[in-house]
Formats: C-alpha cells, sequence, structure tokens
C-alpha cells in the first residue's frame, strides 16, 4: 500500500488544486493567473526552500523551476496557481521577489509556509515545495549526505546493518 | 471467430489464483489456456530500480495494466475523531469533509502475468485456523466449507515452489513440513520493534516471505533493496511469473494470452458453461472449453458473472458481488534518534501475530496482526522523507533530511473485516470499459466492529513506537477515512449451504458444476490481517486436483 509515487502526488497535487479553486473559484475563472509568470522569481524561490550548501546544489541548478514549469505546462489548474503565486511574489511591496536580499526572501517564504492554507501564498508554498522536492531529491547529485545508492539495483543493502 | 476443443481448461486471469491453477493442471498432463487482460511484464525492463530517479516512480504502468472501477458507497467517518484520523507531517490531515475516499484514483491491483503478486510485498501467510469458523464461533460473518487441515498440504506444496523463508514457530498455523529456506535477517527497524515488543510482552518474530534467503534454482537470494512493491528486477521474489507461470511454461501445454479481456461467459442448454468470448488485438474470439476457471479477483470476477448474462452467472443464490470485504489497515510512523539506515532490508520482515486470533481483542469480532512496515510504505528514499516526514524549507530543511534519513519506523496493521449487506460490487449503470462492458462499482462502509477494531490497532501501533523509543510521530493513515484495495475479498464466497454462497469447498460454482473460482472473492472470511496470496494459490492448487480427480 505504498502512497509514494509520482502518480499519488499528482493525484495529491490534483486534489488540493482543486479544493482551493473550487474554494475560490475567482482565481480559477478571472483574468488573473492565466498569463505568463516572471521564471527568475519561481527560479529565486525554489532556492530559497532548497538552497546550495556544501554538498549538493541549488534547486535551480539542477532544473527544479524547469521541471515545476513543464509539470504546470500539462496542469492548467496548477499553471494559475504558479501564476498567481509568482504575481503575490513580486507584490509584497519592494522590488520583485527574486530581486530581494536573501533574508528578505527567507523571511517572505517563511510567512507562506504559516499562512492560511485556503489563500494563494501558502497553497503555492505547499504545492510548488512538494513537487520541488521531489523533483530535486530524484538527482543523484541533491542525495549527497545520504547512505544512499543511486539507485537500490543491483546492489541492493545486503546485511550486515548497522 | 470460434475455436474448439483445443484445450482442456480455460483461465481467465493470471494472478495468484490462475497461476497456481495453471501449474497444477499442465504438470499434471493438462492443457490450459490462460486469458490475461494484462501485458506481460519483463523485471530487467520494466521496474526502475536500477536507474536514477527510481523514487519518483511507482510499479510500472503498461497498456491494460490497470483495471477500470468505479466507486459507489465508501462510507463516511467523523471528522472530530482525530485519533483515526490521516495525516503526515508535511501535509496535516489529509481529508476533512467526512467522506472515505479511495487510496489513489484506480483500484490498486495489477493486470498482467503474475496479476498483484508482481508489487505484492511478498508476505507468504497461512490462514490462522480460527478465522475459518466465524459463524459457527461467533454468529458473525461465515464458515469456511473447508478447514486449516485441509488446506494444509496444498500450502506446503506452494510455499516449496516459491521457496518460502519463515521461522519454525508459527503458533496454530501448525505445519506438516518446514519452510524450505530459513528466514531473513531482521532488518534495523524491525530489530528496534522486536525489541519494544518484547519489553511489552509481545512476541515479534521473523515474517514468512515469499523472497528468497538463499539462491534457489536460477533465482538470486534477496539482496534487501527494500522496493519489493515498484516490482523486483532479479527474481528473488516469489511473484507469480516467476514461480508458478515459469514452471509451467515449462511444460509445454500452457498458452497464454495476453491482453485478452473476456467479455461474456457462455451458457449451454443443460447449465454447463459453453465457452467464453474475448477480444483480443481487437478481434473477438469464441473459446470453447470443457472447464472454466475464473481468477480474475474479487472485484473482476463478480463483474464477469454479473454482466454474462440477466441475473449473472452462477448467480441463483443472490451471492455474485456481495460479502465485499475490504482491507483493514492501520499505519503509524515516527523519526527513532539513533537509528540508521531504516530503508535497508527486507520489507515486512518482523510481524506480531498476537492478536491475530479472532477472539483476541476485546469487544471485537476478528483478530488483526501487527507489522515492521517502514520500507513497505515507501520510506525507502529521500523523497518519501520530503514529501512526508520532514516539513520546512531551506538550508534548515536540508540539514534535517540528511539527519533524519534512515530514522523512519512505522508499525503496519491489518484487521479482520466482518461482511456487511451495505459492502458489494455491482456493475456501474453507466460507465463501461473500453469493449463495451459496464465497469464494477464497489460499494464498501466500515462497520461499528471494523471501527473498534481498527482504534485498537492504532492504539497498539502507538503504543509499540513509544516504547521503541519515537516521541513524535510523523504520520498515520487508515482505514478510518481511506479506503484501501491492497486485500480484497468475498464477492463468490465459498460455502457448506448454496443458498448462501457461490463455490463449494473446492472452489466448484453451485450451479454450473464445469466452473470454478480461485481468487480471493471465494474467501468466506478475510481472515485476521494475513495476506492472502498463499491461501489463494492453496485454494487453486486444491481446486486443480479437484478437477484433475
Amino acid at each position: 500500500m505504498t502512497a509514494n509515487s509520482t502518480i499519488h502526488r499528482r493525484a495529491l497535487l490534483s486534489g488540493a488544486l482543486w479544493a482551493f479553486f473550487a474554494r475560490n473559484p475567482a482565481f480559477a475563472f478571472g483574468q488573473d493567473g492565466t498569463g505568463d509568470y516572471d521564471f527568475a522569481t519561481l527560479q529565486a524561490f525554489v532556492d530559497v526552500l532548497l538552497p546550495a550548501d556544501a554538498l549538493s546544489p541549488g534547486a535551480s541548478a539542477i532544473g527544479v523551476a524547469d521541471e515545476v514549469s513543464a509539470i504546470a505546462q500539462a496542469m492548467m489548474p496548477f499553471h494559475q496557481l504558479i501564476s498567481l503565486g509568482v504575481g503575490w511574489l513580486n507584490n509584497t511591496g519592494g522590488p520583485p521577489f527574486h530581486k530581494l536580499t536573501q533574508e528578505q526572501q527567507i523571511r517572505v517564504v517563511d510567512w507562506m509556509s504559516r499562512a492560511d492554507f485556503n489563500q494563494i501564498p501558502r497553497r503555492f508554498y505547499y504545492l510548488v515545495r512538494l513537487s520541488a522536492v521531489e523533483i530535486y531529491y530524484a538527482h543523484p547529485d541533491a542525495q549527497a549526505g545520504f547512505a544512499l545508492n543511486t539507485a537500490p539495483q543491483p546492489q541492493g543493502y545486503p546485511p550486515p546493518w548497522v | 471467430m470460434g475455436i474448439k476443443g483445443a484445450f482442456d481448461v480455460v483461465i481467465v486471469g493470471a494472478g495468484a489464483g490462475g497461476a497456481a491453477m495453471a501449474w497444477r493442471l499442465v504438470t499434471n498432463g493438462a492443457k490450459v489456456l490462460l486469458l490475461e487482460a494484462g501485458p506481460r511484464f519483463d523485471p530487467a525492463q520494466d521496474y526502475p530500480l536500477t536507474e536514477p530517479g527510481w523514487e519518483r516512480a511507482g510499479f510500472a504502468h503498461k497498456p491494460h495494466s490497470t483495471a477500470s472501477v468505479t466507486y459507489g458507497d465508501l462510507g463516511r467517518y467523523d471528522p472530530g475523531e482525530t485519533g483515526l484520523a490521516s495525516w503526515n507531517a508535511v501535509s496535516g490531515r489529509i481529508h476533512e469533509d467526512g467522506a472515505r475516499r479511495p487510496v489513489d484514483q484506480a483500484y490498486g491491483h495489477v493486470q498482467g502475468v503474475g496479476g498483484t503478486t508482481l508489487h505484492f510485498v511478498g508476505e507468504a501467510h497461512r490462514l490462522h485456523p480460527d478465522s475459518m469458523a466465524l459463524r459457527t464461533r461467533f454468529d458473525q460473518g461465515a464458515d469456511w466449507p473447508l478447514t486449516y487441515a485441509d488446506l494444509e498440504p496444498y500450502y506446503t506444496i506452494c510455499e516449496s515452489l516459491i521457496g518460502v523463508a519463515g521461522p519454525a514457530d508459527q503458533g496454530a498455523r501448525w505445519r506438516s513440513a518446514p519452510f524450505v529456506q530459513p528466514a531473513h535477517p531482521l532488518s534495523p527497524a524491525a530489530k528496534r520493534l522486536q525489541k519494544a515488543g518484547a519489553q511489552l510482552g509481545q512476541n515479534w518474530q521473523a515474517n514468512s516471505r515469499a523472497a528468497l534467503s538463499q539462491p534457489r534454482e536460477n533465482r538470486p537470494a534477496c539482496n534487501y533493496c527494500g522496493n519489493c512493491s515498484r516490482g523486483c528486477p532479479i527474481g528473488d521474489k516469489g511473484s507469480a511469473d516467476v514461480t508458478f507461470i515459469a514452471d509451467a511454461e515449462d511444460t509445454g501445454r500452457l498458452v497464454i494470452r495476453e491482453h485478452a479481456t473476456v467479455e461474456k461467459i457462455h451458457l449451454a442448454p443443460d447449465g454447463q458453461v459453453a465457452g467464453v468470448s474475448y477480444i483480443h488485438s481487437g478481434t473477438r474470439t469464441y473459446q470453447e472449453t470443457p472447464v472454466l476457471v475464473l481468477a480474475a479477483g474479487a472485484v473482476q470476477t463478480p463483474r464477469l458473472l454479473l454482466a454474462s448474462a440477466s441475473g449473472g452467472v452462477s448467480n441463483s443464490s443472490g451471492q455474485v458481488g456481495r460479502n465485499f470485504m475490504e482491507t483493514l489497515a492501520w499505519t503509524s510512523t515516527g523519526l527513532l534518534e539513533g537509528l540508521e539506515n531504516s530503508h535497508m532490508g527486507l520489507p515486512a520482515d518482523a510481524i506480531c501475530w498476537d492478536y491475530n486470533q479472532p477472539d483476541s481483542v476485546s469487544g471485537v469480532v476478528g483478530g488483526c496482526r501487527f507489522n515492521s512496515a517502514v520500507q513497505e510504505i515507501g520510506f525507502t528514499g529521500p523523497i518519501a522523507y520530503a514529501t512526508r516526514a520532514v516539513p520546512g524549507f531551506g538550508a534548515g530543511f536540508k540539514h534535517a533530511m540528511r539527519r533524519d534519513f534512515g530514522r523512519a519506523i512505522s508499525v503496519g496493521a491489518i484487521g479482520e473485516v466482518i461482511a456487511d449487506a451495505r459492502s458489494f460490487v455491482g456493475l456501474d449503470p453507466q460507465k463501461t470499459d473500453f469493449i463495451g462492458q459496464p465497469l464494477p462499482v464497489i460499494h464498501s462502509v466500515l462497520t461499528q466492529n471494523s471501527v473498534d477494531l481498527l482504534r485498537f490497532m492504532a492504539r497498539q501501533a502507538r503504543r509499540v513506537l513509544a516504547q521503541a523509543g519515537v516521541r513524535d510521530l510523523v504520520e498515520e493513515y487508515g482505514s478510518y477515512d481511506r479506503f484501501s484495495t491492497s486485500h480484497v475479498f468475498g464477492t463468490c464466497r465459498m460455502g457448506h449451504q448454496s443458498d448462501t454462497s457461490v463455490v463449494d469447498g473446492n472452489c466448484r460454482s453451485n450451479d454450473h458444476p464445469n466452473l470454478y473460482i480461485t481468487d480471493a472473492s471465494v474467501f468466506a472470511s478475510s481472515g485476521g490481517g494475513e495476506s492472502p496470496s498463499l491461501t489463494i494459490q492453496a485454494l487453486a492448487v486444491r481446486a486443480a486436483d479437484h478437477i484433475i480427480s
């Protein structure tokens, strides 16, 4: 009964999007959120979620923002949410999100992570994070520091185990 | 197109029951046609466990490898009952609106040569003998028309062919022969649960597993990658394709037709089954048969019977599709400081049978079992941790991921379901499959007995984890708000009386003497959490002997 596959997570993504737009129909059918979005801000956002460190690269360096965009291309409600979320990030009162300092970006994302789940900032944070971590940790470069083979087979993990 | 007389037996479905039936028949000289709606899987090609990014893939999907179903009444739950809610540390509550939902969008079984054994974890369980007489003992559910003693020789035959590994002590499940392979070593998480269980007076032991602990013939020993349910690319897991099917094909007397979707069972004027029609590569074929065996599972078998004639085939009792029993399941997971490498080892390698006897839980009819579940539920890679167990973002999140990976420890539980009139499989009045046949619609509602047993299962799972040293849980989920189809039973149940059952103790139809059913639909009771594949196979081999005789 595994709950751990892309299919399951896509179902979770669809369900969360459906629930959000059902509660907020004006967003679903309004003018906002249907056009292009500022990709630099999406890149900056995923790099705040998954920054580079001594062991592994940042998210955008291994294509996370590109793949999130590709998923959104194929899933219109997700595209709408990203457009709305990126628009919100770029209108927090100062310069666009990707031009904020790293400290400012972290403060914004921290606020988003604790905001009302039924509003755009938190839903955007939750669903983009869900996709971003899946894409990121599937990449071998992101797995440095884990007691993992690149793939479970063909070596497996024979005993003895610590 | 019509085909006459080429085969002694036609079997529908190449899963656990169909494969075992085919093996027994062909190794006794019969010629068998096995019709399988799904494809054949190539373990080396189709299972993704050798590739980077493996964790994003579940079990492989191929054309026709997933059956379509619809859902009717799955019951409701009280959103205020937080103690039985499904949740995790990243997403919070999974559902809160009071409507029980299926775990995924699709029915969780595999269509293909090997059936659901292709992605099963591979537990090889015998039923508890007392689980087979619920009606007599508790005036609930139904009795099996055979006993553990009747089935025991067939369990032994199947275990031998599969290469089941397990420990000698099996309690009430007495054995006429030892397991053919020694038990697997306990993984890091399982050892912690065994120790915690012992401190609580519980007996956690090595599970009996359809996975090789030693090389055997042309199959290697398990190398403990922990991902059985994504498909085993090396062949140590005893799925039906590398055991029963492989041996049966070696005889030259088995023909397997993949992508063959049976649309109808045809009856002769004398009440016998005359043949089946099926669609293969866009062509409809009629196949005569002296004997027909249905082994398409507890959802598709009743669907085919109901769709084949007005009122259904083999349905004089009105029991086809009735008595549906779902999987009553619970899982609790925590992160345990000091535990390392919990992703390594064999899934479900430790089990506790202490509460498996049907009268072992106070106030409830039916037992349950507990097992180490960490690999089984997917905590074998970092994506699972990041999406379910480790919240947050940024440098702190990445640090927590490296610190916590390998610390997950899980207790899973599965319990008895008593058949209820509200739970059944019927025909969808509107939706059809690609050949125009009505889809099955599943109705399944939890009884108070199930909720009470589920509450016990959740309480015990938390108790063991707490004893192991887990301070905070990170995920729990169960049947209270999520409908699960891992193990489903009962929709063509066997019985002593033809007015309350569909088949007899030999799996033979009460209405049509040349029709047999050998899948979990014949189970008269679900058992107290035992995984059903070995019992399906034992029943199928026994039924094959009846056909041969």
